[in-house]
């Protein structure tokens, strides 16, 4: 093969996503889908694949795949069908992989986020294999087939110019939607997410075609920075082989986190024949345009429209509103705590809730990727908790206080609480001013330095004062208190 | 002459006989008949069962295929590669015949994973015709045919993918009923070509395979290939005359045999005198169909049969005997599959490797798939003209075991005209109509329309009666003691 010209080239990844789904059942049996149950007991004759056994499809499966594919804005195939894809290989328990090859359920569609944009060319469904483990004799493998018949998505992109820094924002983006719809827990670190990158160039950024590579396939990648990494040295390694004029070639390469870079796993045979066999014991999939719109109606508010939303409905910052979507039980709690504060002037509730969410909520909850516990303090607790705050009847260091017993015991209304902490009711103003004094008194120097122009003389006082009050003086009016009483003795 | 041998179900129920007395006497005939006529692979011990449940087979003793499921029965399908295997689950027939009160009495010798037309592609040696030692029994169902022929039950499960109910049923003188396809669960048969594997009935009457139809049909929650479509008996009383039969000439001109012709236009002018019309039904695409039907067997049997690796099944080859390199586990596999699997087993592997490979695939599979389509069109828009078909099940009787092992060309075409109604799914039933110069059955073959064995049925009634085949003195059911 004659070296490869670069220039005018433009790198370029293509990725091949499998997603595992969360459905109760495995694709084509009955037995239950989870993983860490004892090797070899969550089989049955299908998934075993014992002779005269025959695949189900499982509904479930389809349900999950239809609604990531809905929410890419991909075109759900009313027919879809599948086929049997022939290979010998120990994972393989008949040796064929049922999977959705000439008629995937779903094609094209689009994902973006953070400006980094793929264009999907499909997404299918097809049975996961078997898991392989050293054998007990040396040179030998055994076999768990608890994950043999589990359901996937395969996820595949058109190639696009992407750097491995948007490869990484792409990809966490896309395991923040799969936990959004509940379809999987999307993490790479335990194989719930697998991608492998297709590396090459590209003639024109803008189009696809002609494609020049792939030249490496990644794989075994572990994480979506991993990912990133891998990708950008191996742009520079193929860029930096054709510099030297000599031509890549097709390599399948592993990431080495260690020594940050790519290694070689083995090049890549001539195509295999797969000989893929239509599925004779399944009948096509048929998706009725009914149930696409009924599964289209019961997708949830998808999370990049949810956090737009929220910047022009509650008044909150971009970076707010994308922390808050983050996950979706916690746009869910923000959103609930807010219609409940929906009384108070303009925004000011949902900026109370989503700044008391972002700093006191997120980091207590455990957010498990798919359906965690709901938050100790329910929301309707916590508006109650941020009223009082509102009306001045609660200083903010105080209602922290409170909502730290609230997180013990989230039964009993946080003005109760306030009482039995004592901090029931903000200081008044003749209270606030004698702590003031005694606060200036006790620190001359601060008032000195205050004057000077050093502004964290202020910071200093104001928590004197706070101090002196046991957490009942309102930090902002102390502050405002103080601040006149300095400015009067300069008058002076 | 034995009760037992003689009578159908119906008339062993109408003449008051205990089912279950005549199922113990087959049970021990089997045993000790069984090794000359070697029509089963192995004898249930436990038979009987420790009550014998009520339903309209209760107390019937049946043989089942050897590649139909039982929990714990050696299913074999008559191979080396699964000599050591015990299913450790059971079909979905098998269960419905045995809630129906049903008693199984063994397994049925077949040829290796149903790939033949004569019962001598078995691990356990060819089975015997019941009618004359030295002639085939008819395939792959020949042990279920032979089974029934010698009054060893009262009838038997086998399976049809090209003919394999219809031709043994014709070779042994008894009713063969291949339903449409999805009729009958396929779950627990052992694949074959899934596209074409109907289970079937091997009867002594067509009333009797009607019986055992209406227990196992239905749908199936385990098959999602089979259809929503019970089936129940047809009153005896329903008529036939003024039905039309159509007569596929371009398949039945090439007869050669002047008994077959003869037998057939008797058979053909007994149909008449029943009132029935009987006109032509041109069906070229018919011609070529043997081709097409080995080529998509072919490759659905490799996919299939993949699964004989070694790793569970045929594992006492020991790795590395007979390889040629390659990891250890593509040695294990060579292994196995060189030992385990039989000439005519890896011949059609070859073929349907060959025929999906690329490069061969659209020139035959492709093709294959193109032609099955249009010969399925063609066969129904016939069916929507006549009632049903009528043909010979085969272009002679029962030929001599080890005349057709050295023309495996000559054996494929033993199936032209049973395979149109496989590739089409449509039901067809076989019954016996007189004997041909050597004294052997011939047999007609009616195909119904999608779900028309109800009016298969109500046909075969009618010619069976009049045709009186069963009352034949030399048949085996009334030389045998």
């Amino acid at each position: 093969m004659a070296p490869v010209a670069l220039s005018g080239l433009h790198p370029s990844v293509g990725l091949e996503i499998h997603v595992r789904l969360l459905t109760p059942t495995k694709l084509f049996c009955r037995c239950a889908n989870r993983v860490g149950a004892e090797s070899n007991t969550l089989v049955c004759p299908v998934c075993m694949g014992l002779p005269g056994s025959l695949p189900v499809l499982s509904a479930a499966a389809v349900a999950c795949a239809a609604r990531v594919a809905l929410a890419a804005g991909a075109r759900v195939n009313r027919i879809s069908a599948f086929d049997r894809k022939h290979y010998f290989y120990p994972d393989l328990p008949r040796n064929y992989q049922i999977t959705q090859y000439a008629h995937p359920l779903a094609t094209g569609g689009e994902l973006e986020w953070g400006g980094v944009g793929f264009t999907l060319e499909r997404m299918h469904l097809e049975e996961d294999a078997a898991r392989l483990l050293a054998g007990p004799r040396a040179g030998t493998v055994a076999v768990d087939l608890n994950r043999a018949g589990t359901p996937l998505l395969e996820i595949v992109t058109e190639p696009a110019c992407a750097p491995g820094a948007g490869v990484r924002t792409w990809l966490q983006g896309l395991r923040r939607l799969l936990r959004w719809l509940e379809v999987s827990d999307g993490n790479l670190e335990d194989g719930s997410l697998r991608c492998d990158a297709n590396v090459g160039f590209m003639a024109d950024r803008n189009r696809t075609h002609p494609w020049r590579g792939p030249w490496t396939e990644l794989k075994n990648l572990n994480s979506p920075g991993m990912i990133g990494r891998a990708v950008d040295h191996e742009v520079e390694r193929l860029t930096a082989l054709a510099q030297e004029g000599s031509t890549p070639v097709h390599e399948t390469r592993s990431w080495d986190e260690k020594a940050g870079r790519t290694r070689l796993l083995r090049y890549k045979e001539k195509t295999r024949d797969y000989r893929y066999l239509p599925e004779p014991d399944l009948p096509p999939v048929v998706l009725a345009p009914s149930q696409l719109e009924e599964l289209a109606a019961a997708l949830p508010e998808l999370p990049a429209a949810r956090e737009e939303r929220f910047q022009g409905q509650y008044g909150i910052s971009a970076e707010a509103a994308h922390t808050l979507c983050r996950d979706r039980v916690l746009a869910d709690y923000f959103e609930d705590v807010a219609g409940r504060l929906a009384g108070l002037p303009n925004t000011e509730g949902a900026t109370l809730a989503a700044n008391w969410i972002l700093t006191e909520v997120a980091g207590r909850w455990n957010l498990r990727p798919v359906r965690p516990e709901p938050f100790a303090v329910p929301p309707q607790k916590l508006a109650d908790l941020l009223q009082l705050l509102a009306a001045g009847k609660l200083a903010r260091p105080a209602a922290k206080q409170v909502f730290a017993a609230m997180l013990a015991d989230p039964g009993t209304p946080p003005t109760v609480l306030a009482q039995r902490l004592g901090l029931d009711g903000v200081a008044g103003k003749a209270e606030l001013e004698t702590w003031c004094h005694q606060a200036l008194a006790a620190a001359p120097g601060a008032a000195a330095s205050w004057r000077q122009g050093k502004a964290a003389a202020l910071d200093h006082l104001v928590g004197r004062v706070m101090a002196l009050s046991g957490g009942r003086a309102d930090p902002a009016r102390a502050r405002e208190v103080l601040q006149g009483l300095l400015q009067a003795e300069d008058s002076n | 002459m034995s009760w037992w041998r003689r009578m159908t179900m119906t008339q062993a129920r109408g003449a008051g006989r205990e089912p279950v007395a005549g199922t113990g006497a087959m049970a021990a005939a089997a045993v000790r008949e069984g090794r000359t006529l070697n029509a089963f692979t192995w004898l249930d011990p436990a038979w009987m069962p420790p009550s014998v449940g009520q339903g309209p087979l209760a107390g019937f003793g049946c043989a089942v295929k050897a590649n139909i499921c039982g929990a714990g029965w050696p299913n074999d399908c008559a191979s080396a590669v699964l000599s050591h295997y015990r299913s450790p689950y059971g079909s979905t027939a098998v269960a419905r015949l045995q809630a129906a009160g049903g008693l199984c009495l063994g397994l049925a010798n077949m040829d290796e994973f149903g790939m033949g037309s004569s019962c001598e592609y078995s691990t356990y040696g060819p089975v015997q015709n019941p009618w004359r030692e030295g002639f085939t029994a008819g395939g792959s169902s020949g042990g279920s045919a032979a089974a029934v022929a010698a009054g060893l039950a009262w009838f038997a499960l086998g399976s049809d993918t090209g003919g394999s109910v219809r031709l043994p049923a014709h070779c042994c003188g008894i009713v063969g009923l291949k339903p449409t396809y999805g009729r009958v669960s396929r779950y627990g048969l052992i694949a074959f070509a899934s596209s074409l594997d109907v289970i079937g009935i091997l009867a002594r009457s067509v009333d009797d395979a009607a019986l055992v139809l209406s227990v196992l049909a239905g749908p199936d929650p385990r098959d999602a290939t089979s259809l929503d479509a019970a089936f129940a008996v047809p009153d005896p009383g329903l008529p036939v005359r003024g039905l039309t039969l159509g007569v596929p000439r371009d398949l039945t001109d090439g007869l050669a045999e002047p008994a077959v012709r003869e037998d057939f236009e008797r058979t053909l002018a007994v149909a008449r005198d029943l009132g029935l019309k009987v006109v032509d039904a041109p069906l070229p695409a018919a011609a070529d169909a043997v081709q097409t039907y080995l080529v998509l067997a072919a490759a659905e049997a490799a996919s299939n049969l993949a699964r004989y690796d070694g790793s569970l099944y045929g594992g006492t080859t020991e790795p590395g005997a007979g390889s040629v390199g390659g990891t250890a586990f593509e040695q294990q596999v060579t292994a196995t599959r060189t030992a385990g699997l039989g000439p005519e087993v890896k011949r059609r592997i070859l073929l349907g490797t060959h025929v999906l490979a690329a490069g061969y695939r659209q020139r035959f599979y492709d093709r294959a798939q193109a032609h099955r389509k249009v010969l399925t069109a063609r066969m129904q828009e016939v069916l929507g003209v006549v009632d049903a078909l009528i043909l010979p099940t085969a272009a002679e009787g029962a030929f001599r075991l080890g005349s057709r092992l050295d023309d495996p060309v000559a054996m494929y075409r033993t199936d032209q005209f049973t395979v149109p109604a496989s590739l089409a799914g449509l039901p067809a039933l076989t019954l016996p109509t007189g004997l041909d110069a050597r004294g052997l059955p011939l047999s007609v073959q009616l195909v119904g329309p999608r779900l028309g064995e109800d009016l298969l049925i109500r046909l075969g009634r009618a010619l069976e009666e009049a045709l009186d085949f069963r009352s034949r003195k030399e048949a085996p059911w009334h030389r045998l003691p």
